[in-house]
Protein backbone atom coordinates (compact mmCIF):
# COMPACT_ATOMS: atom_id res chain seq x y z
CA UNK A 1 0.00 0.00 0.00
CA UNK A 2 2.73 2.39 1.09
CA UNK A 3 5.00 1.39 -1.79
CA UNK A 4 2.27 1.84 -4.40
CA UNK A 5 1.71 5.36 -3.03
CA UNK A 6 5.41 6.07 -3.53
CA UNK A 7 5.39 4.85 -7.14
CA UNK A 8 2.24 6.82 -8.01
CA UNK A 9 3.72 9.87 -6.29
CA UNK A 10 6.97 9.73 -8.26
CA UNK A 11 5.09 9.28 -11.57
CA UNK A 12 2.72 12.18 -10.84
CA UNK A 13 5.63 14.38 -9.76
CA UNK A 14 7.57 13.55 -12.95
CA UNK A 15 4.53 14.40 -15.12
CA UNK A 16 3.97 17.65 -13.22
CA UNK A 17 7.61 18.62 -13.73
CA UNK A 18 6.94 18.79 -17.49
CA UNK A 19 3.83 20.94 -17.12
CA UNK A 20 5.54 24.35 -17.64
CA UNK A 21 6.73 23.17 -21.09
CA UNK A 22 3.11 22.74 -22.19
CA UNK A 23 1.14 25.59 -20.64
CA UNK A 24 1.58 29.35 -20.81
CA UNK A 25 2.37 31.90 -18.10
CA UNK A 26 -1.27 32.63 -17.24
CA UNK A 27 -2.15 28.97 -16.75
CA UNK A 28 1.12 28.46 -14.94
CA UNK A 29 -0.04 31.01 -12.37
CA UNK A 30 -3.10 28.81 -11.82
CA UNK A 31 -0.88 25.75 -11.54
CA UNK A 32 1.23 27.47 -8.87
CA UNK A 33 -1.91 28.34 -6.90
CA UNK A 34 -3.36 24.83 -7.20
CA UNK A 35 -0.13 23.18 -6.14
CA UNK A 36 0.24 25.66 -3.26
CA UNK A 37 -3.29 24.94 -2.04
CA UNK A 38 -2.69 21.21 -2.30
CA UNK A 39 0.30 21.73 -0.03
CA UNK A 40 -1.54 23.96 2.45
CA UNK A 41 -4.48 21.56 2.58
CA UNK A 42 -2.23 18.54 3.09
CA UNK A 43 -0.45 20.42 5.90
CA UNK A 44 -3.78 21.37 7.48
CA UNK A 45 -4.90 17.77 7.25
CA UNK A 46 -2.00 16.49 9.37
CA UNK A 47 -3.66 18.12 12.39
CA UNK A 48 -6.99 16.67 11.19
CA UNK A 49 -5.58 13.11 11.48
CA UNK A 50 -6.02 13.58 15.22
CA UNK A 51 -9.48 15.09 14.81
CA UNK A 52 -8.46 18.75 15.14
CA UNK A 53 -10.48 20.79 12.63
CA UNK A 54 -8.63 24.11 12.77
CA UNK A 55 -9.84 27.34 11.21
CA UNK A 56 -6.73 29.16 12.42
CA UNK A 57 -4.14 28.02 9.92
CA UNK A 58 -4.01 31.48 8.35
CA UNK A 59 -2.05 32.42 11.47
CA UNK A 60 0.71 29.95 10.59
CA UNK A 61 0.66 31.02 6.94
CA UNK A 62 0.98 34.68 7.89
CA UNK A 63 3.65 34.01 10.50
CA UNK A 64 5.69 32.28 7.79
CA UNK A 65 5.23 35.23 5.41
CA UNK A 66 6.03 37.93 7.96
CA UNK A 67 8.99 36.13 9.52
CA UNK A 68 10.66 35.77 6.15
CA UNK A 69 9.82 39.32 5.06
CA UNK A 70 10.92 41.00 8.32
CA UNK A 71 14.15 39.01 8.48
CA UNK A 72 14.90 39.96 4.87
CA UNK A 73 14.01 43.65 5.10
CA UNK A 74 15.29 44.49 8.59
CA UNK A 75 18.19 42.09 8.95
CA UNK A 76 19.11 41.13 5.38
CA UNK A 77 18.61 37.43 6.07
CA UNK A 78 18.55 35.20 3.00
CA UNK A 79 14.94 34.20 2.06
CA UNK A 80 15.73 30.48 2.14
CA UNK A 81 16.93 30.79 5.71
CA UNK A 82 13.98 33.11 6.30
CA UNK A 83 11.67 30.34 5.15
CA UNK A 84 13.16 27.94 7.68
CA UNK A 85 12.86 30.62 10.36
CA UNK A 86 9.24 31.12 9.27
CA UNK A 87 8.60 27.43 9.79
CA UNK A 88 10.08 27.63 13.29
CA UNK A 89 7.97 30.68 14.21
CA UNK A 90 4.85 29.03 12.75
CA UNK A 91 5.66 25.91 14.79
CA UNK A 92 5.79 28.16 17.85
CA UNK A 93 2.34 29.41 16.88
CA UNK A 94 1.24 25.77 16.66
CA UNK A 95 2.52 25.24 20.20
CA UNK A 96 0.42 28.20 21.32
CA UNK A 97 -2.71 26.86 19.61
CA UNK A 98 -2.08 23.54 21.39
CA UNK A 99 -3.27 25.13 24.63
CA UNK A 100 -6.91 25.38 23.44
CA UNK A 101 -6.49 22.13 21.46
CA UNK A 102 -5.89 20.15 24.64
CA UNK A 103 -8.64 21.88 26.60
CA UNK A 104 -11.50 22.23 24.12
CA UNK A 105 -13.38 19.64 22.12
CA UNK A 106 -14.57 19.64 18.53
CA UNK A 107 -16.35 22.83 17.47
CA UNK A 108 -15.14 24.70 20.57
CA UNK A 109 -11.54 24.23 19.50
CA UNK A 110 -12.48 25.30 15.95
CA UNK A 111 -13.95 28.56 17.30
CA UNK A 112 -10.90 29.18 19.48
CA UNK A 113 -8.64 28.65 16.47
CA UNK A 114 -10.48 31.39 14.53
CA UNK A 115 -9.97 33.76 17.46
CA UNK A 116 -6.30 32.78 17.67
CA UNK A 117 -5.66 33.67 14.01
CA UNK A 118 -7.61 36.90 14.36
CA UNK A 119 -5.52 38.01 17.36
CA UNK A 120 -2.30 37.35 15.48
CA UNK A 121 -3.62 39.27 12.45
CA UNK A 122 -4.40 42.24 14.68
CA UNK A 123 -0.89 42.10 16.14
CA UNK A 124 0.40 42.38 12.57
CA UNK A 125 -1.83 45.41 11.98
CA UNK A 126 -0.76 47.24 15.13
CA UNK A 127 2.95 46.33 15.39
CA UNK A 128 3.57 48.94 12.71
CA UNK A 129 7.30 49.33 13.29
CA UNK A 130 7.97 45.74 12.30
CA UNK A 131 5.09 44.87 10.04
CA UNK A 132 4.30 48.09 8.23
CA UNK A 133 0.75 48.02 9.62
CA UNK A 134 -2.18 47.60 7.24
CA UNK A 135 -0.09 48.52 4.20
CA UNK A 136 2.22 45.62 4.88
CA UNK A 137 5.70 45.01 3.51
CA UNK A 138 7.03 44.89 -0.04
CA UNK A 139 9.65 42.33 -0.99
CA UNK A 140 12.39 43.88 -3.16
CA UNK A 141 12.74 42.50 -6.68
CA UNK A 142 16.20 40.95 -6.93
CA UNK A 143 16.07 38.01 -9.34
CA UNK A 144 18.15 34.91 -8.70
CA UNK A 145 17.89 31.50 -7.05
CA UNK A 146 19.78 32.76 -4.00
CA UNK A 147 17.07 35.39 -3.39
CA UNK A 148 14.14 33.08 -4.25
CA UNK A 149 13.01 35.80 -6.62
CA UNK A 150 12.38 35.43 -10.36
CA UNK A 151 10.92 37.23 -13.36
CA UNK A 152 9.35 34.05 -14.78
CA UNK A 153 6.87 31.77 -13.06
CA UNK A 154 8.65 28.48 -13.83
CA UNK A 155 11.11 28.58 -10.90
CA UNK A 156 8.29 29.43 -8.49
CA UNK A 157 6.33 26.51 -9.84
CA UNK A 158 9.23 24.13 -9.19
CA UNK A 159 9.78 25.51 -5.69
CA UNK A 160 6.14 25.14 -4.70
CA UNK A 161 6.01 21.69 -6.31
CA UNK A 162 8.99 20.68 -4.17
CA UNK A 163 7.42 22.10 -0.99
CA UNK A 164 4.13 20.33 -1.70
CA UNK A 165 5.93 17.06 -2.44
CA UNK A 166 7.62 17.37 0.96
CA UNK A 167 4.27 18.09 2.65
CA UNK A 168 2.66 15.04 0.99
CA UNK A 169 5.64 12.87 1.92
CA UNK A 170 5.46 13.98 5.56
CA UNK A 171 1.70 13.40 5.58
CA UNK A 172 1.98 9.86 4.15
CA UNK A 173 4.85 9.05 6.48
CA UNK A 174 2.93 10.18 9.54
CA UNK A 175 -0.26 8.41 8.42
CA UNK A 176 1.47 5.02 8.31
CA UNK A 177 3.72 5.57 11.32
CA UNK A 178 3.23 4.62 14.96
CA UNK A 179 2.20 8.20 15.68
CA UNK A 180 -0.26 8.11 12.77
CA UNK A 181 -2.18 5.03 13.92
CA UNK A 182 -2.50 6.36 17.44
CA UNK A 183 -3.36 9.82 16.17
CA UNK A 184 -6.13 8.47 13.93
CA UNK A 185 -7.45 6.41 16.84
CA UNK A 186 -7.51 9.55 18.97
CA UNK A 187 -9.30 11.40 16.19
CA UNK A 188 -11.98 8.71 16.20
CA UNK A 189 -12.32 8.38 19.99
CA UNK A 190 -9.87 10.18 22.25
CA UNK A 191 -11.10 8.77 25.55
CA UNK A 192 -10.99 5.17 24.32
CA UNK A 193 -7.46 5.75 23.00
CA UNK A 194 -6.26 7.11 26.33
CA UNK A 195 -7.84 4.12 28.08
CA UNK A 196 -5.47 1.95 26.01
CA UNK A 197 -2.42 3.68 27.48
CA UNK A 198 -1.76 6.08 24.61
CA UNK A 199 -0.64 9.57 25.60
CA UNK A 200 -2.82 11.35 23.05
CA UNK A 201 -2.00 14.88 24.25
CA UNK A 202 1.62 14.62 23.09
CA UNK A 203 0.56 13.19 19.71
CA UNK A 204 -1.96 15.95 19.06
CA UNK A 205 0.57 18.67 19.90
CA UNK A 206 3.21 17.09 17.67
CA UNK A 207 0.74 16.84 14.77
CA UNK A 208 -0.38 20.45 15.14
CA UNK A 209 3.20 21.74 15.36
CA UNK A 210 4.25 19.84 12.20
CA UNK A 211 1.10 21.03 10.43
CA UNK A 212 1.83 24.63 11.46
CA UNK A 213 5.50 24.50 10.39
CA UNK A 214 4.62 23.20 6.92
CA UNK A 215 1.91 25.85 6.53
CA UNK A 216 4.51 28.49 7.49
CA UNK A 217 6.78 27.33 4.67
CA UNK A 218 4.00 28.03 2.16
CA UNK A 219 3.46 31.42 3.77
CA UNK A 220 7.12 32.31 3.18
CA UNK A 221 6.87 31.06 -0.40
CA UNK A 222 3.78 33.18 -1.03
CA UNK A 223 5.58 36.29 0.24
CA UNK A 224 8.21 35.80 -2.47
CA UNK A 225 5.70 34.86 -5.15
CA UNK A 226 3.36 37.83 -4.63
CA UNK A 227 6.16 40.29 -3.62
CA UNK A 228 3.90 41.68 -0.91
CA UNK A 229 2.93 40.77 2.64
CA UNK A 230 -0.06 42.42 4.30
CA UNK A 231 -2.41 41.45 7.15
CA UNK A 232 -5.59 41.27 5.04
CA UNK A 233 -4.08 38.84 2.54
CA UNK A 234 -1.51 36.82 4.44
CA UNK A 235 -3.68 36.34 7.53
CA UNK A 236 -6.85 35.99 5.41
CA UNK A 237 -9.45 33.83 7.17
CA UNK A 238 -11.08 33.10 3.81
CA UNK A 239 -8.00 32.15 1.85
CA UNK A 240 -5.77 30.35 4.31
CA UNK A 241 -8.05 29.12 7.12
CA UNK A 242 -11.40 28.31 5.56
CA UNK A 243 -10.15 27.31 2.11
CA UNK A 244 -7.78 24.54 3.23
CA UNK A 245 -10.39 23.28 5.73
CA UNK A 246 -13.07 23.20 3.00
CA UNK A 247 -10.73 21.48 0.54
CA UNK A 248 -9.89 18.91 3.19
CA UNK A 249 -13.48 18.28 4.23
CA UNK A 250 -14.73 18.04 0.65
CA UNK A 251 -11.94 15.62 -0.28
CA UNK A 252 -12.12 13.68 2.98
CA UNK A 253 -10.48 15.03 6.14
CA UNK A 254 -8.11 12.66 7.89
CA UNK A 255 -7.34 10.62 4.75
CA UNK A 256 -4.14 10.84 2.70
CA UNK A 257 -5.68 11.37 -0.73
CA UNK A 258 -8.74 13.41 0.27
CA UNK A 259 -7.07 16.80 0.80
CA UNK A 260 -5.13 16.47 -2.46
CA UNK A 261 -8.30 15.69 -4.42
CA UNK A 262 -10.22 18.44 -2.65
CA UNK A 263 -7.63 21.12 -3.37
CA UNK A 264 -7.14 20.07 -7.00
CA UNK A 265 -10.89 20.22 -7.56
CA UNK A 266 -11.86 23.29 -5.56
CA UNK A 267 -9.00 25.73 -6.29
CA UNK A 268 -9.72 26.04 -10.05
CA UNK A 269 -13.47 26.27 -9.37
CA UNK A 270 -12.84 29.12 -6.92
CA UNK A 271 -10.46 30.87 -9.30
CA UNK A 272 -12.79 30.48 -12.28
CA UNK A 273 -15.82 31.77 -10.43
CA UNK A 274 -13.96 34.74 -9.02
CA UNK A 275 -13.27 35.77 -12.61
CA UNK A 276 -16.60 34.74 -14.14
CA UNK A 277 -18.77 36.49 -11.55
CA UNK A 278 -16.56 39.52 -10.96
CA UNK A 279 -19.56 41.75 -11.71
CA UNK A 280 -21.90 40.15 -9.16
CA UNK A 281 -20.10 40.46 -5.87
CA UNK A 282 -20.52 37.44 -3.62
CA UNK A 283 -22.19 35.21 -6.23
CA UNK A 284 -19.03 33.11 -6.49
CA UNK A 285 -19.21 32.40 -2.74
CA UNK A 286 -22.86 31.44 -3.06
CA UNK A 287 -22.19 28.90 -5.80
CA UNK A 288 -19.20 27.64 -3.83
CA UNK A 289 -21.45 27.21 -0.81
CA UNK A 290 -23.99 25.21 -2.82
CA UNK A 291 -21.22 22.89 -4.07
CA UNK A 292 -20.03 22.43 -0.49
CA UNK A 293 -23.50 21.62 0.86
CA UNK A 294 -24.08 19.23 -2.03
CA UNK A 295 -20.87 17.30 -1.47
CA UNK A 296 -21.34 17.12 2.30
CA UNK A 297 -24.91 15.86 1.90
CA UNK A 298 -24.16 13.31 -0.82
CA UNK A 299 -20.83 12.14 0.58
CA UNK A 300 -20.58 12.87 4.30
CA UNK A 301 -17.06 11.40 4.50
CA UNK A 302 -15.81 13.48 1.55
CA UNK A 303 -14.95 12.50 -2.01
CA UNK A 304 -12.61 9.68 -0.96
CA UNK A 305 -15.23 7.79 1.02
CA UNK A 306 -17.85 8.56 -1.65
CA UNK A 307 -15.64 7.01 -4.33
CA UNK A 308 -14.92 4.03 -2.09
CA UNK A 309 -18.65 3.43 -1.58
CA UNK A 310 -19.28 3.63 -5.32
CA UNK A 311 -16.46 1.17 -5.95
CA UNK A 312 -17.83 -1.21 -3.34
CA UNK A 313 -21.28 -1.05 -4.95
CA UNK A 314 -19.77 -1.64 -8.38
CA UNK A 315 -17.80 -4.61 -7.10
CA UNK A 316 -20.88 -6.13 -5.48
CA UNK A 317 -22.78 -5.90 -8.77
CA UNK A 318 -19.96 -7.41 -10.78
CA UNK A 319 -19.13 -10.11 -8.25
CA UNK A 320 -22.69 -11.41 -7.83
CA UNK A 321 -21.52 -14.84 -8.95
CA UNK A 322 -18.10 -14.96 -7.33
CA UNK A 323 -17.62 -13.19 -4.06
CA UNK A 324 -14.56 -11.16 -3.31
CA UNK A 325 -12.33 -12.23 -0.44
CA UNK A 326 -13.64 -9.58 1.90
CA UNK A 327 -17.32 -10.32 1.53
CA UNK A 328 -16.64 -14.04 1.69
CA UNK A 329 -14.74 -13.69 4.95
CA UNK A 330 -17.43 -11.43 6.26
CA UNK A 331 -20.27 -13.75 5.36
CA UNK A 332 -18.42 -16.72 6.73
CA UNK A 333 -17.85 -15.00 10.04
CA UNK A 334 -21.45 -13.80 10.15
CA UNK A 335 -22.74 -17.33 9.59
CA UNK A 336 -20.46 -18.52 12.33
CA UNK A 337 -21.94 -15.98 14.69
CA UNK A 338 -25.37 -17.27 13.99
CA UNK A 339 -24.41 -20.89 14.66
CA UNK B 1 -2.32 -8.39 49.39
CA UNK B 2 -4.88 -8.13 46.64
CA UNK B 3 -4.04 -7.10 43.10
CA UNK B 4 -6.54 -4.25 43.08
CA UNK B 5 -7.68 -2.53 46.28
CA UNK B 6 -10.43 0.04 46.45
CA UNK B 7 -10.93 1.66 49.85
CA UNK B 8 -13.86 3.91 50.79
CA UNK B 9 -14.20 5.48 47.34
CA UNK B 10 -17.00 8.02 46.76
CA UNK B 11 -18.11 10.19 43.85
CA UNK B 12 -20.84 12.81 43.78
CA UNK B 13 -22.25 14.43 40.62
CA UNK B 14 -24.16 17.52 41.75
CA UNK B 15 -27.05 16.18 43.81
CA UNK B 16 -26.46 12.54 42.97
CA UNK B 17 -24.20 10.37 45.09
CA UNK B 18 -23.15 8.06 42.23
CA UNK B 19 -20.72 5.99 44.28
CA UNK B 20 -20.96 6.06 48.07
CA UNK B 21 -18.10 4.79 50.23
CA UNK B 22 -17.41 1.61 48.25
CA UNK B 23 -14.59 -0.73 49.22
CA UNK B 24 -13.67 -3.86 47.33
CA UNK B 25 -10.69 -5.94 46.37
CA UNK B 26 -9.76 -8.17 43.47
CA UNK B 27 -7.37 -11.09 43.89
CA UNK B 28 -4.94 -12.39 41.32
CA UNK B 29 -6.66 -14.62 38.73
CA UNK B 30 -10.10 -13.88 40.10
CA UNK B 31 -13.27 -13.01 38.19
CA UNK B 32 -15.41 -10.59 40.15
CA UNK B 33 -18.94 -9.88 38.94
CA UNK B 34 -20.81 -6.66 39.62
CA UNK B 35 -24.58 -6.49 39.37
CA UNK B 36 -27.06 -3.83 40.34
CA UNK B 37 -30.12 -2.01 39.02
CA UNK B 38 -29.77 0.81 36.47
CA UNK B 39 -28.11 3.85 37.97
CA UNK B 40 -26.48 1.85 40.75
CA UNK B 41 -23.08 3.39 39.95
CA UNK B 42 -21.48 0.39 38.27
CA UNK B 43 -20.03 2.21 35.26
CA UNK B 44 -19.05 5.17 37.46
CA UNK B 45 -17.08 2.74 39.61
CA UNK B 46 -15.28 1.55 36.45
CA UNK B 47 -14.56 5.13 35.46
CA UNK B 48 -13.08 5.74 38.92
CA UNK B 49 -10.87 2.67 38.59
CA UNK B 50 -9.62 3.65 35.11
CA UNK B 51 -9.18 7.29 36.14
CA UNK B 52 -11.56 8.76 33.55
CA UNK B 53 -13.10 10.51 36.55
CA UNK B 54 -11.38 11.23 39.85
CA UNK B 55 -12.86 10.02 43.12
CA UNK B 56 -13.87 12.59 45.75
CA UNK B 57 -12.55 10.48 48.61
CA UNK B 58 -10.86 7.15 49.20
CA UNK B 59 -7.89 5.31 47.81
CA UNK B 60 -7.30 3.00 44.84
CA UNK B 61 -4.17 0.90 44.56
CA UNK B 62 -2.89 -1.57 41.98
CA UNK B 63 -0.38 -4.22 43.07
CA UNK B 64 0.44 -2.16 46.15
CA UNK B 65 1.02 1.12 44.30
CA UNK B 66 -1.32 4.03 45.01
CA UNK B 67 -2.95 5.11 41.72
CA UNK B 68 -5.71 7.33 43.15
CA UNK B 69 -4.53 10.46 41.33
CA UNK B 70 -2.79 8.84 38.34
CA UNK B 71 -3.96 9.76 34.81
CA UNK B 72 -6.01 7.26 32.74
CA UNK B 73 -3.10 6.80 30.31
CA UNK B 74 -0.67 5.92 33.09
CA UNK B 75 -3.19 3.62 34.75
CA UNK B 76 -3.64 1.81 31.43
CA UNK B 77 0.12 1.42 31.17
CA UNK B 78 0.26 0.21 34.78
CA UNK B 79 -2.10 -2.63 33.82
CA UNK B 80 -5.73 -1.58 33.91
CA UNK B 81 -7.58 -2.41 30.69
CA UNK B 82 -11.24 -1.78 29.99
CA UNK B 83 -14.02 -2.16 27.48
CA UNK B 84 -16.85 0.32 27.10
CA UNK B 85 -20.54 -0.39 27.61
CA UNK B 86 -21.28 1.00 24.17
CA UNK B 87 -18.58 -0.37 21.85
CA UNK B 88 -16.17 2.28 20.69
CA UNK B 89 -14.17 0.95 17.75
CA UNK B 90 -11.79 3.29 15.92
CA UNK B 91 -13.64 4.07 12.71
CA UNK B 92 -12.07 4.04 9.25
CA UNK B 93 -9.49 1.58 10.52
CA UNK B 94 -9.31 -2.19 10.06
CA UNK B 95 -9.68 -4.64 12.92
CA UNK B 96 -5.93 -5.30 12.97
CA UNK B 97 -5.23 -1.55 13.02
CA UNK B 98 -7.64 -1.15 15.95
CA UNK B 99 -5.67 -3.73 17.91
CA UNK B 100 -2.36 -2.22 16.78
CA UNK B 101 -3.11 1.05 18.59
CA UNK B 102 -2.45 -0.34 22.09
CA UNK B 103 0.30 -2.68 20.84
CA UNK B 104 2.20 0.36 19.52
CA UNK B 105 2.49 1.74 23.06
CA UNK B 106 5.30 -0.72 23.75
CA UNK B 107 6.20 -1.99 20.28
CA UNK B 108 7.61 0.90 18.29
CA UNK B 109 7.97 -0.80 14.91
CA UNK B 110 4.73 -0.71 12.90
CA UNK B 111 5.27 -4.01 11.03
CA UNK B 112 6.10 -5.80 14.28
CA UNK B 113 3.03 -4.32 15.98
CA UNK B 114 0.89 -5.52 13.10
CA UNK B 115 2.22 -9.06 13.43
CA UNK B 116 1.55 -9.00 17.17
CA UNK B 117 -1.99 -7.69 16.66
CA UNK B 118 -2.79 -10.36 14.05
CA UNK B 119 -1.26 -13.04 16.27
CA UNK B 120 -3.47 -11.95 19.18
CA UNK B 121 -6.56 -11.98 16.96
CA UNK B 122 -5.68 -15.49 15.80
CA UNK B 123 -5.15 -16.70 19.35
CA UNK B 124 -8.61 -15.45 20.17
CA UNK B 125 -10.04 -17.24 17.15
CA UNK B 126 -10.98 -14.11 15.21
CA UNK B 127 -7.91 -13.91 12.96
CA UNK B 128 -9.94 -13.87 9.75
CA UNK B 129 -11.51 -10.55 10.72
CA UNK B 130 -8.09 -8.83 10.77
CA UNK B 131 -8.34 -6.98 7.46
CA UNK B 132 -12.00 -6.01 7.62
CA UNK B 133 -13.03 -2.45 8.30
CA UNK B 134 -14.68 -2.23 11.74
CA UNK B 135 -17.80 -0.74 10.15
CA UNK B 136 -18.43 -4.11 8.45
CA UNK B 137 -18.64 -6.06 11.71
CA UNK B 138 -21.67 -7.36 13.59
CA UNK B 139 -22.21 -6.23 17.18
CA UNK B 140 -20.99 -9.57 18.55
CA UNK B 141 -17.80 -9.21 16.52
CA UNK B 142 -17.32 -5.61 17.63
CA UNK B 143 -17.65 -6.70 21.27
CA UNK B 144 -14.90 -9.24 20.78
CA UNK B 145 -12.69 -6.68 19.02
CA UNK B 146 -13.22 -4.40 22.00
CA UNK B 147 -12.00 -7.17 24.32
CA UNK B 148 -9.10 -7.99 22.01
CA UNK B 149 -8.06 -4.34 21.94
CA UNK B 150 -8.13 -4.12 25.72
CA UNK B 151 -6.14 -7.37 25.96
CA UNK B 152 -3.49 -5.94 23.66
CA UNK B 153 -2.55 -3.48 26.42
CA UNK B 154 -1.37 -6.57 28.34
CA UNK B 155 -3.44 -5.68 31.41
CA UNK B 156 -3.20 -7.18 34.87
CA UNK B 157 -6.83 -6.25 35.51
CA UNK B 158 -9.48 -6.18 32.81
CA UNK B 159 -12.74 -4.30 33.37
CA UNK B 160 -15.54 -5.62 31.16
CA UNK B 161 -18.53 -3.28 31.00
CA UNK B 162 -21.54 -5.27 29.77
CA UNK B 163 -19.82 -7.18 27.00
CA UNK B 164 -22.91 -9.35 26.72
CA UNK B 165 -25.48 -6.54 26.49
CA UNK B 166 -27.31 -6.35 23.18
CA UNK B 167 -26.35 -9.86 22.15
CA UNK B 168 -28.87 -12.64 21.51
CA UNK B 169 -28.70 -15.93 23.42
CA UNK B 170 -26.52 -17.63 20.86
CA UNK B 171 -24.10 -14.75 20.71
CA UNK B 172 -23.90 -14.76 24.52
CA UNK B 173 -22.86 -18.40 24.43
CA UNK B 174 -20.29 -17.40 21.83
CA UNK B 175 -18.75 -14.52 23.77
CA UNK B 176 -18.96 -16.02 27.27
CA UNK B 177 -16.17 -18.62 26.76
CA UNK B 178 -14.08 -15.63 25.69
CA UNK B 179 -14.08 -14.48 29.32
CA UNK B 180 -12.58 -17.74 30.54
CA UNK B 181 -10.09 -17.58 27.69
CA UNK B 182 -9.02 -14.19 29.02
CA UNK B 183 -8.64 -15.55 32.54
CA UNK B 184 -6.54 -18.40 31.17
CA UNK B 185 -4.02 -15.74 30.10
CA UNK B 186 -3.51 -14.91 33.78
CA UNK B 187 -5.63 -11.78 33.78
CA UNK B 188 -7.96 -10.86 36.65
CA UNK B 189 -11.37 -9.58 35.63
CA UNK B 190 -14.09 -7.37 37.00
CA UNK B 191 -17.22 -7.56 34.91
CA UNK B 192 -20.49 -5.66 34.98
CA UNK B 193 -23.42 -7.58 33.58
CA UNK B 194 -27.18 -7.43 33.64
CA UNK B 195 -27.56 -11.08 32.70
CA UNK B 196 -27.26 -12.49 36.22
CA UNK B 197 -27.26 -16.11 35.07
CA UNK B 198 -24.44 -15.57 32.59
CA UNK B 199 -22.48 -13.61 35.16
CA UNK B 200 -22.77 -16.18 37.94
CA UNK B 201 -21.66 -18.94 35.58
CA UNK B 202 -18.21 -17.36 35.14
CA UNK B 203 -17.66 -15.30 38.32
CA UNK B 204 -15.84 -16.51 41.43
CA UNK B 205 -17.47 -13.84 43.55
CA UNK B 206 -20.20 -11.25 43.13
CA UNK B 207 -20.86 -7.81 44.56
CA UNK B 208 -24.14 -5.94 44.37
CA UNK B 209 -24.40 -2.16 44.08
CA UNK B 210 -27.56 -0.18 44.69
CA UNK B 211 -27.76 3.62 44.54
CA UNK B 212 -24.01 3.89 44.85
CA UNK B 213 -23.57 1.67 47.89
CA UNK B 214 -22.28 -1.86 48.08
CA UNK B 215 -25.15 -3.84 49.59
CA UNK B 216 -23.88 -7.42 49.35
CA UNK B 217 -20.88 -9.48 48.36
CA UNK B 218 -19.79 -13.10 48.36
CA UNK B 219 -20.50 -16.34 46.51
CA UNK B 220 -23.24 -15.92 43.93
CA UNK B 221 -25.77 -18.29 45.56
CA UNK B 222 -25.55 -16.54 48.93
CA UNK B 223 -25.67 -13.08 47.41
CA UNK B 224 -28.75 -13.75 45.31
CA UNK B 225 -30.64 -14.98 48.42
CA UNK B 226 -29.70 -11.88 50.41
CA UNK B 227 -32.88 -9.99 51.39
CA UNK B 228 -31.18 -6.63 50.70
CA UNK B 229 -30.46 -7.70 47.12
CA UNK B 230 -33.99 -8.95 46.55
CA UNK B 231 -35.28 -5.67 47.94
CA UNK B 232 -33.08 -3.65 45.57
CA UNK B 233 -34.30 -5.56 42.54
CA UNK B 234 -38.00 -6.14 43.21
CA UNK B 235 -38.84 -3.93 46.17
CA UNK B 236 -40.00 -4.83 49.70
CA UNK B 237 -42.45 -7.59 50.41
CA UNK B 238 -45.24 -5.38 51.71
CA UNK B 239 -44.81 -3.18 48.62
CA UNK B 240 -45.57 -6.18 46.47
CA UNK B 241 -48.73 -6.84 48.45
CA UNK B 242 -49.78 -3.20 48.48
Amino acid sequence: MKRSYLIIGVVVLALLAFLPLIIGQYLLNNAVLIVMFVGITVAWNIAAFGGALSLGHAAFFGLGSYTMAILLLDFGVNPWIGMLAGMVVAAGGGLLLSIPLLRLRGPFFTLASIAFAEVIRLVAVYARDFTGGSEGLTIPYAPGWLNMSFSDREPYYYIVLGLTAIAVLVSVWIYYSRVGYQLRASGSDDEATRALGVNTAVLKVVALVISAALTGAFGAFAAQYFFIVDPETNFSLNLYSIQPALNGIIGGAGTVLGPILGAVLMTPIGEYMRGAFAGQQGLNFMIYGVVLVGVVMLMPGGLVSGIEKLRARFRRKRGAGRRTDTTAALNESRTEDRL
Amino acid sequence: MSLLEIENVSKRFGGVQAVDDVSLHLDEGEILGIIGPNGAGKTTLFNLITGTIRSDTGKISLAGADITTTSPTKRARAGIGRTFQVVRPFLRMTVAENVMVPVLVHTHKVSEARNKAVALLEELGIGKLADLDVSQLTLAQRKRIEVARALATEPKVLLLDEVLAGLNNREVLDVLPFVNQVRARGISIIMIEHLVKALTSVSDRIIVLDQGTLIAQGKSDDVLKDPAVIKAYIGEEDNVEG
